[in-house]
């Protein structure tokens, strides 16, 4: 049976996840910690897209995204398609990734990222200078690193909440 | 985004939307403003003394020198209009904090603790203590956004106090450098210029300090040059701001 009012009815610890990874996303650090700041965000609802993907989708996706916009106080719209592209292909693929190695899952994760911040770079129209690309490169290490991390954490939490998981 | 160039009610929706995310924005910012209000109540007495004596000092000599300054002025001004060109400006100015500051690769900007209700304009040039610090880009009742100069999307036009060389300083991003654009490779730019604002396009008052030029690198094959700016103002760290206006 269908549930219709999916995004009603969201888990308010998956809302909670998502303010606190707002919070990361904009934590005043000085310019060097650029280089290490994880993808907060694209981390926290490809979790959610790939083990309640009932409940999260595309079009939280688009909401969190529309949401961050409005953080970096930015043109609405280039978190939230880029969001939307990257949690399609995690949704899209989350059937075969339990199929793929160790390693494989760890690349598939850091080529969504750069996808991710390529295309927002792309849609702020920022220039592609060499230290805007070696940004993006260490960022999206650093968060597949950070991945690893939130699975534990978010997956404790998951089962403490009793948020039932749409894969195993 | 094509609804946000072309449609002016996507401001509401913008608001609604930050009714969400502006207190993450101040809970996030709470510490830096803790620490800074914990700095100002636990300091000893003797360093409150000295600091005072400090402060004394400076005010004096700094008194001293703007004796002269409304004497140049109205110099200034009797040899414009001998020449007949239009006056200079004058500024009035308003003083302010940092509410929240928002440091990111792609996207530097400041929120103020003054708004609307306080006259302020879009567009509006924002020093500190050390030199120009952004421009005023989006105003609520009572807070204000700034586009720090270190952004990428931000240009201010400068001007080269050793020999009047004018260029357009844009921001560098995330290394929290100032770049010129645009400089062809027979320009005279050397290490250690003083670069002020030149007044061009109305947006930043003349006279005010930018940078200093920290690099110029000559690439042989490459059209233009490449020169890297330090920035005078402490974009990092500054907590007080002066908003200005420019009234005749």
């Amino acid at each position: 049976m269908v549930d219709e009012m999916n995004i009603i009815k969201m888990p308010l610890f998956v809302v909670l996840t998502f303010l606190v990874a707002f919070g990361l996303a904009i934590l005043p650090l000085p310019y060097w910690a650029d280089w290490f700041r994880p993808e907060w965000v694209v981390l926290v609802v490809m979790y959610w897209s790939l083990t309640i993907s009932s409940r999260v989708n595309v079009g939280v996706a688009w909401l969190v995204g529309l949401l961050l916009d409005v953080l970096y106080n930015v043109p609405l719209g280039q978190h939230a398609l880029a969001l939307v592209l990257v949690t399609y292909f995690t949704v899209r693929f989350s059937a075969r990734l339990p199929f793929f190695s160790f390693w494989q899952k760890m690349l598939v994760l850091f080529g969504l990222i750069i996808f991710y911040q390529l295309m927002l770079l792309y849609l702020r129209g920022a220039g592609f200078a060499y230290t805007t690309l070696f940004i993006c490169f260490s960022r999206a290490l650093i968060s597949t690193a950070i991945w690893l991390w939130l699975v534990l954490i978010l997956g404790d939490y998951q089962h403490r909440f009793d948020i039932e998981s749409d894969n195993p | 985004m094509f609804f946000n160039y072309r449609c002016a009610g996507i401001a509401y929706l913008r608001t609604a939307l930050s009714l969400v995310v502006v207190p993450i924005q101040y809970l996030v910012n709470s510490p830096v403003q803790l620490v800074h209000s914990l700095q100002t109540i636990i300091t000893s007495k003797n360093d409150l003394l000295k600091e005072n004596t400090k402060l004394a000092a400076q005010l004096l000599f700094l008194q001293a020198k703007l004796q002269r300054l409304s004497y140049l002025e109205r110099e200034n001004d009797q040899l414009r209009t001998l020449l007949s060109t239009s006056k200079q400006f004058n500024e009035k100015v308003l003083a302010a904090q940092i509410l929240a500051l928002n440091i990111d690769y792609l996207n530097q900007q400041a929120v103020v603790d003054k708004g609307k209700k306080d006259g302020l304009y879009v567009g509006q040039p924002v020093l500190d203590a050390f030199g120009v610090i952004g421009q005023v880009i989006a105003l609520e009742p009572f807070t204000c956004r700034i586009l720090l100069i270190t952004d990428q999307k931000s240009a201010v036009p400068v001007v080269d106090t050793r020999n009047g060389f004018q260029a357009i300083a844009v921001g560098a991003g995330s290394s929290g450098m100032l770049e010129l654009v645009n400089i062809p490779q027979t320009a005279d730019v050397k290490v250690g210029d003083m670069l002020v604002t030149s007044g061009m396009a109305s947006r930043f008052p003349y006279g005010y300090p930018v940078g200093v030029v920290d690099s110029v690198q000559h690439d042989r094959g490459a059209r233009f040059v490449t020169v890297k700016i330090k920035p005078s103002a402490r974009v990092n760290s500054s907590r007080y701001l002066l908003l200005l206006w420019l009234t005749k």
